[in-house]
């Protein structure tokens, strides 16, 4: 599998190349592509530099410790392990504020570990919310977003306590 | 919605750091935050632009519109009101094949095309879109087994089952629960 999963982006890539070689002249369709590329990423830069400063200040005040802390009593009653509430809280806010959970979670409970595998399990089925949502209605111009920030918490409550259910079944 | 996610996050992390005496923290986290937002879009400038620009010779080539048309049945139930579905179905296969770099900019688009009348109130296609991608199907959760097995992980492949159940469970959810809400607020 692990040949498959990294086999992706070369076989895309060689078909790309078989088109440009063998297909009409697609220079500039290339060219433009990665030049509209580059419009891309400049004009998600604002609300990334807004997204990350909020992520990284609400990390740094202690508000995220003291939120998994008032939650362990809920989470408890649902069977979650207590070491990955600090996953779950940080988990709508920060991709990579959560991969460097993970990784310690994985160095100090180890990766086959019941808490470790429920957070595999958790990590692998949902993404950043915040992220996905400020990119997507950003792009689109979009300026009231409705029920879109409930429905994708509801989501990932969802998520998270499938993930565990599962977890329950698999590893106990 | 940017600017009040913003402002409340903000005011919650002052109201906690006068509290957990963490003032110095914050003023530091703000501003290297904000460096690693532009470290991070330096990344992903070089990586989106090489995507965009395959891509685009795929919607060149026609590779684009097949997948689309293949796509198009299932699309067509869960996104009442769109037409263009070019960019959607890339984006899922994209997310599908675990390539999230290339999903970004086409997710991008795809939001582009679904808002194509720029309204300023979110649809209920564009709001159907943007939670799918928060739990995106993927076939290869490569990063997670790249982690475990680095730290020694016995069997490193074997959350992918739970995952693919939890992951097809969660979108069925999240297109009932967005059709629902869409339904309520009617």
């Amino acid at each position: 599998m692990d040949f498959i999963a990294s086999s992706a982006l070369p076989v895309i890539m060689s078909f790309a190349a078989v088109i440009l070689i063998f297909g009409k002249d697609y220079t500039d369709a290339f060219l433009s592509g990665i030049k509209s590329g580059m419009t891309t990423t400049v004009n998600i830069l604002p609300t990334l530099i807004i997204l990350i400063c909020a992520t990284r200040m609400l990390s740094a005040s202690g508000f995220l410790t003291w939120l998994s802390g008032f939650l362990t009593p809920v989470t408890s009653f649902l069977r979650v392990p207590s070491e990955i509430v600090s996953i779950i809280v940080m988990r709508p806010i920060s991709g990579s504020g959560c991969t460097a959970l993970i990784d310690n979670l994985f160095s100090t409970s180890g990766p086959d570990s019941f808490a470790g595998k429920c957070a595999s399990v958790i990590m692998g089925s949902s993404d950043t919310i915040f992220f996905t949502l400020f990119m997507y209605f950003g792009a689109a111009g979009v300026k009231k977003t409705r029920y879109a920030v409930a429905a994708s918490f509801l989501t990932l409550i969802f998520c998270v306590a499938f993930s565990v259910f599962l977890a329950n079944i698999f590893y106990r | 919605m940017v600017g009040k996610i913003f402002g409340t996050m903000v005011i919650f992390s002052l109201v906690s750091a006068l509290f957990f005496g963490t003032t110095a923290d914050i003023a530091n986290a703000a501003f290297s935050g904000a460096k690693d937002a532009v470290n991070l879009s330096l990344t992903l400038l070089g990586v989106i632009s090489l995507w965009s620009g395959i891509l685009n010779v795929f919607d060149k080539a026609g590779v684009t519109a097949l997948i689309s048309k293949a796509a198009k049945p299932v699309l067509k139930i869960i996104y009442k009101n769109t037409e263009n579905f070019d960019n959607i179905s890339l984006n899922f296969s994209a997310n599908l094949l675990g390539l999230g770099n290339a999903a970004l900019p086409l997710g991008i688009k795809a939001a582009k095309d679904i808002n194509f009348n720029r309204l300023q109130t979110a649809s209920d296609d564009l709001i159907m879109f943007s939670v799918l991608n928060t739990t995106p199907l993927q076939l290869f959760p490569t990063t997670l087994i790249a982690l475990r097995s680095s730290y020694g992980s016995n069997n490193p492949f074997d959350i992918v089952l739970p995952i693919w159940i939890c992951s097809v469970a969660t979108t069925v959810f999240a297109i009932i629960i967005c059709k629902a809400f869409a339904k309520v607020s009617k």
